[in-house]
This record gives C-alpha cells, structure tokens and sequence, in this order.
C-alpha cells in the first residue's frame, strides 16, 4: 500500500470540514426521511415507531387529497412563464444607461428580498375586502359593476390559485430581471455591433442574437424556479391557508399539515419522497429538452 | 515533493475517525454539563392585594356569586425555592406571567404575575415564548424528548394528545391539600378544559367562548324597531334562535341604518380561522356530538346538516367577501360600525370598551348566542373552543411539583385581576372574574369603559360560558376539524352542498379515526364522555 503524502493528507484535513457539513445537511436528513417514510408513527405518543415497509406509499396511491395538492402545484407552473416574460423586458429596458437607472432596479429588486410570509401578509391586506385598498379602488371607480360582479368579491376566495399566482409574480419577476441584466451585462457587444451596422432591428437582434446568447442563463434560472415552485409554503399558508376547501392547498403545505398540524409525519416523509422524485424527474426532462450550450 | 494519491481505505479511516471524535466530543461534552444549580431564597411574605369590593353604582344585576379576589397576604413558600421551566403562547398571552412593560414602568393592569411569584413564594420562573402557530409540535417534541418544560400553557384542543398521552401530572392531590374552589370554575372548563377520565389535571389560565355581539343603540332606535316589526312581525331584539339571527342579519343588511352614509350590512363570524366553531355553535344546540358512543362522527347527521345550512344562509349578509376575514377584521366590522350584529369570540366587548374605536363599548350589546328549539326546548350552547390551560408536566421532578402548583394556583388565584385587560387575549372562566367582585379589576384594565357597559358584557360572558360546549379534545383533533373546515368552505362558497359537505366529512372522519386506531380512539372518547357527563352536557 502507498503512503499518504504530508500534501494529501493536509488536502484532506482541509475538506474534511466541508465534507462533514455535507454529510448533515444533505445526507443525513434524505436518508433520515427515508427512514421515516417506512414507518409507522405519530408524534406525541408513547408508542414506538413500527416498520411498515412501502404501505405509506400504497396509502398515497389512493390519497386523492394528495393528487389534488399536485395539481395545484403543477398549475402554479404558469407562473414560470410570465415571471420570464416580466423579467426579459424590465432587463431590456433597464439594459441601458440612464439616470435614475439604480434606484428604479432597487425598487424592482425590493420584493425579492422580502420573505414569502411577509410577501403573504402583504397582498392578504391589499385584497382583503372592504378594508384593503383593492377594494376600494375596485368600488371608487366602479369596476365590480363594469367587470360584471354583482358585489365586491374577496380574490383570495374566489380566486385563490390565482392570487397566489399574482404574489408569485410580483415577488419572483425581480429574480429573472436580476439574472437576465447580469446575463445581459456580460454578454459580448461584438456580434450585436455588427448586427447594428448590418441595419438589424432591435427586436432582430435581441430575438436572434442576444436570446440565444442567454440561453444558458435563461435555462438556470427557469430551472431554479422550476424546483422552486414545488417549494411554495408561505404565499398560500398566509394568503389562502390552502382554501376556500382544498381549492389551493399545494403539495407543500398538505405535506406540513400531515407532518406539524396532524402529526403524521412518517406519513409526510413518505409524501415528501414522491414529491422529491416528481421534481427530479421534472428536472432531468427539462434538462434533456432544454440541450444546455456548455463549453 | 512526491505527491501520492489517498487510497479509499485510509480515506474512510480518516473520516471515521473524525465523525467518532465529533460524536465522542459531543457526548462528552453533555455528559459534563455542569448539573443545575438549585437556588436557595429565604421565605418571603407576599405584598398583599387583599380587597373586598362592592361595585359603585352598579344597576345591573349579575347572576353568580359575588366574590372577591384574594391573593393571600402570607403565603406558605415552596419546601425549596427552585427554579421552574415555563413555555407559554408567545405575544401578548405572555404578558399576564412577564410584562416587558412593567420594567419600564408602564406595565398592564394586573399582569406580570411570576415576579411577584419570585417575591412571594421563592420560586423563580424561567419563562419561554413559544410560537402559538406551532406549539403543539413544539410541546409534543418537548415531552417525547428532552423534557426541558415544566409546566405549559397550551391549547386544551391538545388534551387527548398530552392528558391522554399521559404527559400531565394529576393535580387532585393538590388541589384537595390547597382547597381550590374548582366549583368556581363554568363546568365547561372545568370538567372538559382541565379534566380527563374524571381526574384533574389542569387549572384554567384563559377561557373562550363566543357570544353575540349587537348594536345596543341601533336595535333601540324607535323607527328601526317599527320598521322591523313590520316586517316580520315580530320585536327586535337580540335573537334568541338562529331563525331570528337570520332574519335579523338581513332586514340590516345592505343599507345605512347608522346614518353615516355608508352601506352597512347584517352580521359577520369568522370563517377563515376556526371555521368549524360557528358551525359547533349551531350544532351543539342541536343537540349534535362530535361522536356518540361508538365513534359515529357528527351524530345526527341530519342536525349537522340543518347547522350546516344555517350558516350558510349568513354569508348572503355578511359583508362582501367576508369569507376571507380572520377574527381582527370580524371583531373591527362591529367596532367600526360595518356590521349590526357579530358572534365572535369574548373580544370584542373589551375592545369597544376600549374608547379607541369608532363604535363604543356603551354602543355595544353582549348577548347568549342563539339556538334552537329541540323538543319543545330552546337550547343555546355557545363553542368554547381555544382558551387555554396551565399543567405540570410529568417531566417534572416529584421533588418541584408542589412548588409548580404553587405557581398554578397564584396564576389562577390572582386571575380576576388579570383576565379583564384587553391587552392579553385571555378571557373569562370563572365566575368570580364576572362577578361584582371583579368589577374594580375590569374598571381599572379598562378605564374608557363605562359600568354599565362592563356589567352588560360580564353578564353576557357569564351566560356564554355557562352554556359553553366543548371543542375536540381527542388525539388526531387538528385533522378532524381541518376536514370538517374545508367542507364547510366548499359548502360556504357554494361548490357543494352542506349536506354533501357533512356526508364528506363524515366519511372522512370515520378514515380518520381508522387511521389513528378505532379501538384507541374509542378508549379515549369514551374517558371523554366522562367529563362531558360531569359537565352535564352530554344527552341523556
């Protein structure tokens, strides 16, 4: 067997830190909700945990509340797009240099740097009827009537996945427009000069030339947001609590109700392994459809 | 220098040895904690708050014993002067146990009680706030695991779990040796918040009932009460049964009876934060169970389903999109004069005693909730769901706990003074803190509150507790009512109907309780039973 030399094994005292820190924080807690998900147990009795093998994953097989969580999350999907579309165009248009250019992005960034229950808290009050200034500029110009309701409606009730949806929007666009301008700030000027002198429109260039050479960049970001939507809590916790009825109850937060409101939370580390592999699968697929450029 | 690669063995070597030294360290480190420190304070004599009251120009009369409040001027101190662990709802239901006020001193009327416990008994609490949206886990964590807590204060919707759980050190022991008065206590909270299987285990720290909330100076206008009349024939007046409510709620609904050039409208509940207590109100008197004998769930049926249609017949007038107010904007639609009448939580009588809202207390009407007629009778319970309740953990030394009911019974013993503020949320339970006796308390924690207006909510509230019927105190309770909430929201937003609604529901429950041990459950209802006969509640 060979020795270890004085510079390896320094090399390895130096990554052993990091390579523990990874072992807790990755490892361990998968491995632990594996080991979760095959038993049988409720927090708070006095009975110990049993081992059932994969019947909490039969019992999800026909859990249609769970089935319906899903479906909320794959229609909070639509986000995606439009946050996209939102962030393409703020970047676009604070690409340039003008005055005022940084306090405008500052404001732009703000909801990004604002929790998701505070985010929550923030459109509950705008929408919240009779007391929230939606309302009263939904009555002061008489747009109930014009949009055909015959009284003023309450959005988180009556239209919840979408209002979550809307909060959605407002705090994540920040996020693309950041990625894009700093996309855009690092792109090459060459191909676009030369485009300019070859008479190509803006819309040309930035549908020919500066799209395709943010590929990459859009790619990451739309592959972030993807893994992240399935991550929703807070905006429907605080805005909807997953109703009116099961109408926005999204697969994260029925996961926390089984785990912390019915304590049923080997159930939940079960429920949360599906999800775990809905979302790698989503991901292989977008990768493989996506063909990212590296070099 | 020769650089050679690590082969995988040494590898593993190295990093095992590091994991063990981790693991290794850490235990030790536990192990040679230094062990805690157990404080010796000499016997202290309370300062003494010993007052009989009679109540200045009072002309209401209040039913129920008067009785004074007493904290005793010398008490018996703990055999030791320990140091006991406290969690309690963060916020502001911590206050009555620490004001951070008082330290500045601006401190509540009657609050901050465990510095003066320090003072009084020698016992030192080290209080924790605890996340009330998350307690339940967080003391469950606590009692399956490390046990740091001693006494808590906690939900008694968790009763099944902690009670039952056997987490709870019986307290009838104590309470016989201490001669506490339980019988001051509205059987409600006593046999049903602070008992289990017919033994003691809690003492009340807040107790929550719903009352119906009505504008005193509105119902009294002659032209509003002929033009009722007229209408349907009969007076106006607070409702009596649900019939009435319903009538009442929409003759205001939909125009400016106050005259400030607004629309107003009939009545607003909470739907969005404890949905399935409106509909216990109506329920219950109905006679409706959570379950019978043999765990058939919302026996009858068919009065869950009346329940269920009553109340959404309200949401036609209740104010536009009112589904979606949780209990701040319902108790602010009475006080600022956007509904005529409320059934809500004790609240809202403190707050518009208040003085800081548009409508006063003076304006406001505190009444028993309605109900139904059920076989010639009219029956009226009013859903005393929430509150909360103190107990001594069995992760308690045996060697602390008189010295933790010492504490539980200061608490409770100095209550009257500290249940009448607004400011903490906690609410009536006994009857000697909406007696006469208590009036001074409630003056001085509600200065813009006039007697009149006091005495008309204590009445109010002592008619509601003492019609009070319990929530779910079984394990799996939060699942229970969760799939009973949703139900009545489909049903409340018209995408089912309500006796599609309970037929779900029922449906629901009975997987649910096959899920958590038919057998278990059934042991555990039936130990519940027990204390809803002592309570005279359940049907004979």
């Amino acid at each position: 067997m060979r020795k270890i030399s004085y510079l390896t094994k320094s090399r390895l005292i130096l990554i052993l830190p990091a390579l523990i820190t990874l072992i807790l924080i990755i490892f361990f807690p998968l491995v632990y909700n594996i080991y979760l998900s095959v038993l049988r147990w409720r927090i708070g009795t006095k009975e110990n945990p049993q081992f059932i093998g994969i019947e909490n994953f039969i019992t999800i097989i026909s859990d249609l509340r769970f089935y319906n969580s899903l479906s909320k999350s794959f229609y909070l999907l639509i986000e995606i797009p439009i946050e996209f579309a939102f962030g393409l165009g703020l970047a676009f248009l604070l690409q340039e240099e003008f005055r005022g250019k940084r306090l405008i992005s500052s404001i732009i960034l703000l909801p990004l740097a604002l929790s998701d229950a505070v985010v929550g808290l923030v459109w509950g009050l705008v929408l919240v009827p009779t007391y929230g200034p939606f309302d009263f500029i939904m009555r002061s110009l008489d747009l109930w009537k014009i949009l055909g309701f015959t009284k003023p409606i309450s959005p988180a009730i009556v239209y919840p996945m979408e209002t979550i949806i809307l909060a959605d929007i407002w705090q994540w666009t920040p996020f693309f427009f950041l990625t894009f301008l700093a996309g855009l700030a690092a792109l090459p000027v060459e191909p676009i000069e030369a485009a300019r002198v070859d008479g190509a429109s803006s819309f040309q260039i930035a549908r020919h030339i500066t799209i395709p050479m943010l590929k990459n960049v859009i790619g990451v970001t739309i592959l972030i947001r993807l893994m992240d939507v399935f991550k929703s809590f807070g905006i429907p916790y605080i805005l909807t609590k997953g109703g009116p009825g099961f109408a926005s109850e999204v697969v994260s937060l029925y996961i926390f109700n089984q785990a912390l409101q019915f304590l049923n939370l080997t159930y939940a580390a079960a429920l949360t392994l599906i999800v775990i592999v809905i979302v790698t699968m989503l991901v292989m697929a977008f990768v493989r459809i996506y063909k990212f450029e590296f070099r | 220098m020769e650089e050679k690669k690590v082969n995988r063995r040494d590898y593993l070597k190295y990093t095992g040895a590091a994991i063990g030294g981790l693991v290794v360290g850490g235990a030790l480190g536990y192990l040679l904690k230094p062990a805690e420190v157990v404080e010796k304070t000499a016997t202290v004599t309370a300062p003494g708050v010993e007052r009989t009251v009679t109540a200045p120009g009072a002309t209401v009369t209040v039913p129920g014993a008067v009785s004074t409040v007493t904290v005793p001027k010398t008490v018996t101190a703990a055999p030791k002067a320990v140091t006991l662990s406290l969690a309690c709802d963060a916020g502001h239901n911590y206050i009555p146990w620490f004001d951070p006020e008082e330290a500045k001193g601006g401190g509540h009327y009657g609050q901050n009680q465990a510095p003066k416990i320090e003072k009084a008994l020698g016992i030192t609490i080290s209080g924790e706030e605890v996340d009330p949206g998350t307690e339940f886990s967080i003391y469950m964590a606590d009692l399956t695991g490390p046990g740091k807590y001693e006494i808590i204060v906690y939900f008694p919707t968790y009763n099944g779990d902690i009670m039952g759980g056997g987490w709870a050190v019986p307290l009838d022991p104590y309470i016989e040796k201490y001669g506490v008065n339980m019988n001051d206590i509205a059987p409600v909270y006593r046999y049903l918040y602070c008992s289990w299987g017919g033994k003691y285990y809690a003492l009340p720290y807040d107790g929550d009932f719903h009352a119906l909330y009505y504008r005193k100076d509105i119902f009294s206008k002659p032209d509003i009460r002929t033009k009722f009349k007229d209408k349907y024939g009969y007076e106006l007046a607070p409702p009596k049964t649900y019939k009435e409510y319903i009538d009442i709620a929409e003759f205001f609904n939909g125009w400016d009876w106050d005259g400030d050039g607004e629309i107003e409208y009939g009545t607003v509940e909470d739907f969005k934060d404890l949905t399935w207590g409106i509909f216990f109100d109506r329920f219950a008197s109905l006679g409706g169970l959570w379950f019978d004998e043999n765990m058939n769930p919302l026996v009858p049926n068919d009065a869950a389903v009346k329940a269920l249609e009553d109340l959404v017949k309200i949401v036609d007038f209740m104010p536009p999109g009112a589904l979606d107010f949780g209990a701040l904007e319902v108790f602010d639609c009475m006080t600022k004069g956007i509904t005529a009448m409320t059934l809500t939580w004790p609240d809202v009588g403190p707050r518009a005693g208040s003085g800081e809202f548009p409508v006063k207390g003076d304006q406001v009407g505190t009444a028993l909730v309605p109900g139904y007629v059920v076989g010639g009778t009219l029956k009226r319970m009013s859903w005393t769901g929430v509150g909360r309740i103190m107990i001594i953990t069995t992760h308690c030394p045996e060697e602390k706990r008189e010295a933790a009911f010492q504490v539980l019974k200061w608490m409770y013993d100095t209550s009257p003074m500290w249940v009448p503020s607004g400011l903490n949320g906690e609410d009536p339970f006994a009857y000697r803190q909406t007696s006469l006796g208590a009036l001074p308390h409630w003056q001085a924690a509600n200065p813009g509150w006039s007697i009149e207006g006091i005495l008309d909510y204590l009445k109010g509230a002592e008619e509601n507790y003492s019609h009070g019927y319990p929530d779910l105190y079984l394990p799996g309770a939060a699942q229970y009512e969760d799939v009973l909430s949703r139900y009545i929201m489909l049903a409340a937003t018209k995408q089912i109907t309500p006796s599609d609604a309970i037929s779900r529901t029922v449906s629901e429950w009975k997987t649910v309780t096959k899920d958590l041990g038919f057998d278990k459950q059934k042991k555990l209802w039936a130990e519940m039973i027990v204390s809803y006969k002592q309570a005279g509640i359940w049907p004979e």
